[in-house]
């Protein structure tokens, strides 16, 4: 019985993929909808449930699929995120005769996500991670230009890339890759700790950070809205996952902490906050604009992990879901900007909060929540971030903090004038009213309603996350 | 009084040479087709209990042909890694003939067919040959057969293009087996003998002895360069994408999954038989073989990126995978070989897989190779497409696939090494990349939408039982690899 429930949210979302491929007859949007909800529900059966489940394939190394509690925090954000992209993807799509091969590789992603959570060993969380690549980089393909093909190609480039340095530090950490997550390691040699850098710097590369950042920038603007929202809320967490995974549950945090390793980390995460912001200030498209903000923002979820702290790990996953939640958010808004208002400059979004009042609303929440104003969501991960750094309070820790107070107020400089000018495009500005429909505000809303909730009452959230 | 089941690897050799030289006397190419790929079915069925036999009864033995004892007799010596590749090598070996016989019917001239399979059955016997002999100057000869042979499958396909090509492989494979024959000849100088067991003694003694070294190490030198060009080796491969690309879907598929693999499983019974892996090591052979093995996973991987030519990228890819083989050798550890021989296995499965699913995509477009023609090719057979995905991803090193247990394999065995280590897990994480920047361009290409739609192609019925069986071979090779090693790790300690 264990078997089937944790075997049911990875297949169920990846067979009614297969068969929307397949049959084109279904209705793709309400379809997807109702399997994605039915995953969400199976998801929490399966956590509720509980269980492990392990298949030999040799004598050194084997899967195993386990239900924990940080598994089941990142499949809930991960519902969540898929949840409100496919209802905001039924508006935004209509009337497109590819959608269903959209909807389809969703649900493909969705599962293999789903896996990464449920996984109970690096190589089994290896093995979902590459199939999450393979199943996520045709939604970057979607528009079929060539543009567009050459920045899947980038993104699954690098995929791969960071994927074999993980592979490489698989090879090199011998038994501890086929360890059950849990078991920590009671020592580590110098090889070990290689084999953990190379883990950490390969899943990094899913999560953007700095040296093997470059795909996000390319593969965001060219997918569709619905695409880039996934990408940047949940498929980069799925490298923080990797990390948080490897760190806290296989190398052990008490003995990676102080070594090179570690520092390697925390400077490279630092020199991303702030290079990342920078970037997305200069940046004039607004969807390159947000990717570089992703860019940024998914560093301080690194560093808070490099602080190899407790504090700093709760900090980290609370950053996970804010920015989440945020980004997600932000994007389905550029998605909207860009289907009724035709815009994706920042330049052309002079006075969208009139156009699209709703939306911009929302736009706002999203970006207040981002720079890390209380009382939304945002403030709190940032501020026990900083608490954690402090307590931990190495020099490059305490250079993180610096770098993040520099980093909050470009934030702040790269999304407060879009919001203000679009409420407030000066004398002389007409426009007619033509907002999201209910399909694309009601993601919206929930989304908004989860930052300013948690936001304001963030004990709701288990203290021993 | 023998026990019967002793007799079966001198029977599989003998049914193949046999089927080979009445081959002529079939009616046409399709009673030629069938007895050959009944032959190699019934020879890896043989092989299998053979097998099963020796691992659960941790076996091996030496056959005397016609019970002549050691200096004047030939010997086949079998042990459970032998009887494996067997099996794995003529069924490979059916399922290639079977998955290409439509284009094989329209490319070789039909009053020609019979002798293309008389050459089939001939590499098949010298593969099973180069398996299981004791002897290397039988070893030699059937080199000889079979490069003769490989030659003139590449030929089957009548063109200007492939008698160059086949002409260029005769010359470099020819310098190849000199080469490797003056080694045998001053090893036979050295030691007056041809049987390995003898051999063994007499090396042994005089390496003891700290006698002979240097013309040990040019002896172990020269078999190793001279098998190394056949097999497409890094720096000997020029022959080889011209080759394999041109040929017929068929021998492609023959030629880059199993003729390439025999002169490397003989060369390894060598070194374990007549040498000892160790003793290489000591003479530094191994360090040369590593690499040139990570060169070839390099170069091999960089000039397919290049390439448009479906078949010919494949070839290129095969010079990577060989590469892999030869890093494995030249780690110099039981770990590395045995990851070596099962790639080996892996690579037979999955390369053959690969060259069909090509090869009938093209003949769905007519013909034409050009991965830019085959655009949305993969749409018109379903089944060729999932093929050539399944195998592209084996090749990248997805896990679950044969090719991800492979690397796991090589990785395990490279881990006591210190700098080599480094360097071959580096290798093995570049190369992934590599493969990743080939295969998945033209996997799209394949599933795309082209100009034109999608009319379903006529089934193909030997096609798809072929492809099916061969993708099932790569998910139980990716999935069950645990047996596998096994067997091959009781075969490696046992020679």
């Amino acid at each position: 019985m264990t078997n089937i429930l944790l075997w049911l949210p990875i297949l169920l979302p990846m067979l009614a993929g297969v068969l929307l491929i397949v049959r084109p007859g279904l209705r793709p949007g309400r379809t997807s909808c109702c399997l994605s909800l039915l995953t969400a529900a199976a998801t929490a059966a399966a956590f509720l449930h509980g269980g492990v489940q392990r298949i030999d394939i040799t004598g050194e190394f084997w899967l195993i699929l386990t239900a924990d509690r940080l598994g089941f925090f990142f499949a809930a954000v991960i519902c969540g995120a898929f949840l409100c992209a496919m209802v905001y993807a039924t508006e935004y799509f209509r009337g497109d005769g590819r959608r269903r091969l959209f909807f389809a590789f969703c649900l493909l992603t969705q599962g293999a996500m789903i896996g990464l959570c449920l996984s109970g060993n690096l190589l089994t969380f290896y093995l979902f991670y590459e199939l999450m690549s393979l199943a996520s980089f045709p939604m970057v393909l979607y528009d079929g230009t060539e543009e567009a093909r050459a920045a899947a190609m980038k993104y699954f480039g690098f995929s791969v890339f960071g994927a074999a340095l993980v592979l490489m530090g698989m090879m090199l950490s011998g038994p501890l890759a086929a360890a059950r997550f849990g078991d920590l390691a009671k020592e580590l040699s110098v090889r070990s700790i290689w084999a953990f850098l190379l883990i950490a710097v390969g899943f990094s590369c899913k999560a953007g950070m700095m040296p093997l950042s470059n795909w996000l920038p390319t593969a965001h603007p060219v997918a569709p809205a619905p695409a880039s929202a996934l990408l940047s809320g949940v498929i980069t967490k799925a490298g923080v996952l990797g990390i948080v995974r490897a760190a806290y549950f296989v190398f052990n945090p008490a003995l990676v902490s102080g070594t090179f390793a570690q520092t390697v980390l925390l400077w490279l995460s630092v020199a991303t906050v702030f290079t990342g912001s920078m970037l997305a200030y200069k940046e004039k498209g607004l969807k390159k604009r947000l990717a570089y903000s992703s860019v940024s923002q998914l560093s301080y979820v690194i560093f808070g992990l490099a602080l190899m702290t407790p504090e700093g790990l709760s900090a980290a996953l609370l950053q996970v879901l804010f920015h989440a939640c945020a980004k997600v958010g932000l994007f389905l808004c550029a998605g909207a900007y860009i289907h009724y208002a035709e815009a994706t400059t920042v330049d052309q979004l002079l006075g969208v909060g009139r156009r699209m009042p709703k939306v911009t609303a929302a736009f706002t929440v999203f970006a207040l929540s981002l720079i890390g104003l209380p009382p939304f969501g945002g403030f709190v991960s940032k501020w026990q971030l900083c608490t954690a750094a402090f307590a931990q309070g190495s020099v490059p820790a305490q250079m993180g903090v610096i770098v993040l107070m520099i980093s909050a107020l470009l934030t702040a400089g790269y999304l407060l004038p879009i919001v203000s000018r679009g409420w407030f495009p000066g004398y002389g500005f007409t426009c007619e009213v033509r907002d999201g429909g209910k399909a694309m505000t009601l993601p919206l809303l929930a989304l908004c309603a989860v930052i300013v909730l948690l936001g304001l009452l963030p004990g709701l959230l288990p203290a021993a996350l | 009084m023998l026990p019967i089941y002793q007799n079966i690897p001198f029977v599989c050799i003998f049914l193949c040479m046999v089927c080979g030289i009445t081959m002529p006397l079939q009616k046409n190419g399709r009673t030629a087709l069938w007895t050959a790929v009944a032959a190699c079915l019934t020879v890896s069925l043989l092989c299998c209990c053979l097998t099963l036999i020796l691992y659960t009864g941790e076996e091996s033995f030496v056959y005397q042909m016609g019970h002549f004892p050691a200096p004047w007799g030939n010997e086949l010596y079998v042990g459970p890694l032998e009887a494996m590749l067997g099996m794995t090598f003529s069924a490979v070996m059916a399922l290639s003939l079977l998955g290409g016989r439509r284009t094989l019917m329209e490319d070789v001239l039909p009053p020609k067919q019979p002798f293309y399979f008389t050459m089939m059955c001939m590499i098949m016997a010298s593969l099973l040959a180069l398996s299981f002999t004791n002897d290397v100057f039988t070893g030699y000869v059937f080199i000889e057969i079979s490069t003769l042979a490989a030659c003139a499958i590449v030929m089957a396909r009548d063109t200007e293009k492939t008698i160059a090509a086949t002409i260029r492989y005769l010359v470099i494979s020819l310098l190849g087996s000199g080469l490797f024959l003056i080694g045998l000849a001053m090893l036979y100088c050295i030691t007056g003998h041809l049987l390995m067991p003898q051999l063994r003694q007499k090396v042994f003694m005089l390496l003891v002895m700290n006698r002979y070294r240097v013309p040990f190490t040019v002896v172990v030198g020269l078999l190793t360069i001279g098998m190394g060009i056949k097999s497409a080796m890094f720096p000997f491969y020029a022959w080889l994408p011209q080759a394999h690309g041109g040929a017929t879907t068929s021998s492609s598929a023959v030629l880059s999954g199993l003729v390439l693999k025999g002169y490397i499983v003989f060369l390894l019974r060598i070194f374990y038989r007549v040498f000892t892996i160790q003793e290489i090591r000591a003479l530094n052979i191994t360090n040369v073989m590593f690499a040139f093995g990570v060169a070839g996973m390099m170069v091999g991987s960089l000039m397919a990126i290049r390439e448009e030519h479906i078949k010919r990228m494949l070839a290129y890819s095969s010079i990577a995978q060989i590469g892999y083989i030869f890093m494995g050798l030249g780690l110099g550890t039981d770990g590395g070989v045995q990851a070596a021989v099962f790639q080996i296995m892996v690579h037979a499965v999955t390369k053959p897989l690969l060259f069909l699913c090509a090869g009938r995509l093209s003949e769905i477009r007519g013909h034409e190779k050009s991965l830019y023609r085959l655009r949305g090719a993969a749409r018109q057979d379903k089944l060729a497409g999932i093929g050539f995905t399944l195998g592209g991803l084996s090749m990248i090193g997805i896990p679950l696939l044969g090719g991800f247990a492979a690397k796991a394999f090589f990785a395990a065995g490279a881990l006591t090494m210190g700098v080599k280590m480094w360097v071959a897990l580096l290798a093995l994480a570049a190369s992934s990349v590599l493969n990743a920047l080939y295969y998945i361009p033209a996997i799209l290409a394949l599933w795309s939408r082209g100009e034109q739609d999608p009319s379903p192609a006529a089934p193909d019925r030997g096609f798809m039982t072929s492809a099916s069986a061969l993708m099932a071979g790569v998910l139980a090779l990716g999935t069950m690899a645990g047996p596998v090693i096994a067997v091959i790790r009781m075969g490696l300690s046992m020679l």
